[in-house]
């Protein structure tokens, strides 16, 4: 079967798109699916220290685009996950360096190779996202229960569709649910409802994620952290698995424990 | 006891009040407007054409003719409302509702 290629985006800065991008990639090695993740914010690379690879590097994805060095070069292998590998971005070059067809062409090398390519998009509208999502046959489009970033997702969405690559699926990330339940945050039903798209996740805010990426552990790794077993949970819905979203309560508890159930039944899957 | 309620989730409703509200109302607004995408001069000129249209019918009260753009369900609309006195001499019948 040839592999998916799937992009990342949000429009706005700071969502959490390379954070997810990250952590969807783990998720889909622990799957047991071979993945390649491709950052293509040309000049502000990110993924490789988020993914805890950046003292690896050696060439990146404006070296294959150049024809400096061949594409395996470029691949940097996870350190505990061997059919994990990352694409870096260039940190010195600019957006312009790459193309829409570099990227298609980059795509259709790994497409035979690999389960899974996930293109993290840079922040934007402009020629960044456009490279991103030229080889795109899925658009995950990642946003904050906040108005600027549900705004800027509506805005990637009209513009998905006018490309042919839309509408997508959502990611929300960064719910609180007992400020949900306070009326003092959008829902995920309310953020649905606006956009009118499907759901593929919803990641809690969780305290976990900082501590994850300080480390350069993505946070699924993490077996205790609600906010990781929601980005498994979004691997395996890609994956064409059905699954039921999360509990989002706090609360210790019947729900807690529930999600404990949830979370040592992902373990066995991982170790199957 | 509503507090009892609201945390095991069967008040869920019980925040209509907050942020949230206004934060669904004006990303609706918001949401509105970039998607029509339509400039204010070329939304005055649909207007005027949709108004001169009316008046051909009707004697339209022009002063107190609204345009506004709504979320309803699932569906972006343009809604007018458009006041009429009585049908104008000539005019073929359009209807008998009043406005």
């Amino acid at each position: 079967m040839e592999g998916k290629i799937v992009t990342i985006t949000s429009g706005k800065g700071g969502v959490g798109k390379t954070t997810a991008t990250a952590n969807i990639g783990v998720a889909l090695a622990q799957l047991g699916k071979r993945v390649v993740l491709i950052d293509a914010d040309i000049g502000l690379r990110n993924l490789d220290v988020v993914m805890g690879l950046e003292n690896r590097i050696v060439y990146n994805l404006v070296d294959v685009a150049e024809g400096r060095c061949k594409l395996r070069q470029a691949m940097i292998k996870h350190k505990l996950l061997p059919d994990l590998h990352l694409i870096p971005a260039s940190q010195t070059r600019d957006k312009s360096a790459v193309s829409q067809s570099d990227m298609i062409q980059v795509s259709d090398w790994l497409r035979p190779e690999v389960d899974y390519v996930l293109i993290d998009s840079p922040a934007g509208i402009e020629r960044g996202f456009r490279n991103a999502i030229a080889p795109a046959d899925e658009v995950l489009i990642v946003t904050n229960p906040e108005v600027s970033a549900v705004r800027d997702a509506d805005r990637i969405i009209g513009l998905l569709e006018a490309a042919g690559k839309g509408p997508g699926r959502l990611v929300l990330n960064r719910i609180r649910q007992d400020m949900v339940r306070k009326g003092e945050m959008l829902s995920a039903d309310d953020v649905t409802d606006i956009l009118a798209i499907k759901m593929i996740g919803i990641v809690p805010e969780d305290q976990y994620v900082v501590p994850a990426s300080n480390k350069g552990v993505p946070v699924v790794l993490n077996e205790g952290s609600r906010a990781g077993l929601a980005y498994h949970n979004i691997a395996r819905r890609l994956n064409g698995e059905t699954v039921p979203f999360l509990p989002l309560e706090e609360e210790d508890g019947f729900l807690r424990k529930l999600t404990r159930l949830f979370s040592s039944g992902n373990q066995l899957l991982k170790q199957g | 006891m509503a507090g009892i309620l609201e945390r095991i989730g069967l008040l869920r409703r019980a925040g209509r009040g907050g942020s949230a509200a206004s934060a669904k109302e004006r990303l609706h607004f918001v949401l509105l407007h970039d998607r029509i995408d339509l400039s204010p001069e070329e939304l005055d000129r649909m207007k005027n054409e949709i108004l001169e249209v009316i008046s051909r019918y009707v004697a339209v009260e022009s002063e107190r003719v609204d345009f506004a753009l709504e979320h309803r369900r699932r569906d972006n609309l343009i809604v007018a409302e458009v006041p009429f006195s009585k049908q104008k001499p000539g005019a073929r019948q359009v209807g008998s509702e009043t406005g």
